[in-house]
């Protein structure tokens, strides 16, 4: 199958909220797909997350990997937050191409995500490229704080 | 006790890098710190800066080993910025048997995903992530 990747552009937010969109049917973080359009384009804006698209030839977006750039004590980092590829292109090599892409990034010595232990076709990829499960190696466990405590912890 | 928090300076770096370097000791991964203040000092200040840092800072008089709010401020001026930037989430990592730090961060109210939702943090490092990125296709 013949598909390039490139870096996103303003004009491919609208396939991308379709994407996203088509990820959250269960708990939909907004009710309209403007929605979602609106909150990619503002935010890109800020240059705080970046995305490379997969095309199929004939430029239909399929897929993408929306990512920003991290640090820590191992120095530059990518976080992967996002990688799609549509259920009807899977199996195709596309999903590993995106991820590829994100490893070339200049002078980043680590590419982190997360992955849900359940989702055993996704493990079972991510370990067969060969990454290190650092919750179950180390025992770090991912927390977050939104909504009211988020609110409260703001507080000056 | 009076500190201060405030936005981190270039000339900051030395004491971060020092720190960094006490909290890789306590999580037993002083082994992993690739970082040199040098780095730090270019990476936080160049024109695109790779992120970004808030210091705690007490007069001379003042130091102590003691609990004095100090990380609950720090942690508070985080939150407060990423309101700032209408940021909806506030997200981290720590360690299963760190118990002070769990506690202290359910107290907040931060949830643990990985005990919640079954969430696992991977990374690609070292020759791993050189094979991945030998295998991206070549830009057209």
């Amino acid at each position: 199958m013949d598909f390039s990747i490139r870096a996103a552009n303003m004009e491919d937010c609208k396939d991308i909220a379709r994407m996203i969109m088509l990820q959250v049917h269960n708990k939909p973080c907004c009710d309209y797909l403007s929605d979602m359009e609106n909150i990619l384009v503002n935010t890109s804006h800020f240059s705080r997350f970046h995305i490379f698209d997969c095309l199929l030839s004939g430029h239909t977006k399929i897929g993408y990997a929306l990512y920003f750039y991290s640090y820590s004590w191992l120095g530059r980092g990518i976080y992967m937050e996002d990688l799609y590829v549509m259920p009807e292109f899977r199996g195709k090599g596309i999903g590993k191409a995106l991820m590829s892409k994100l490893g070339l990034a200049a002078g980043c010595s680590n590419l982190k995500f997360t992955v849900l232990d359940w989702n055993k076709p996704s493990v079972d990829f991510y370990v067969s490229q060969g990454c290190s499960d650092i919750t179950a190696n180390f025992g770090f466990h991912c927390m977050r704080c939104e909504g009211e405590a988020l609110e409260h912890l703001a507080q000056p | 006790m009076n500190y201060k928090i405030r936005a981190a300076t270039k000339e900051d770096c030395k004491d971060i890098s020092r720190m960094i370097t006490e909290l890789a000791v306590h999580d037993k991964m002083s082994d992993q710190v690739k970082l040199s203040y040098e780095e730090l000092e270019y990476d936080g200040f160049c024109q695109n800066p790779f992120f970004e840092c808030l210091v705690a800072e007490v007069s001379e008089e003042h130091k102590s080993k003691e609990g004095n709010g100090i990380g609950s401020g720090l942690l508070s001026k985080v939150a407060e910025v990423g309101k700032k930037k209408k940021c909806v989430r506030l997200q981290l990592s720590v360690l299963n048997w760190n118990t002070p730090a769990r506690d202290f961060y359910a107290a907040k109210g931060a949830q643990d995903l990985t005990v919640n939702e079954g969430w696992h943090s991977v990374r690609f490092d070292g020759q791993n992530l050189d094979n991945l990125a030998n295998e991206a296709p070549k830009d057209v």
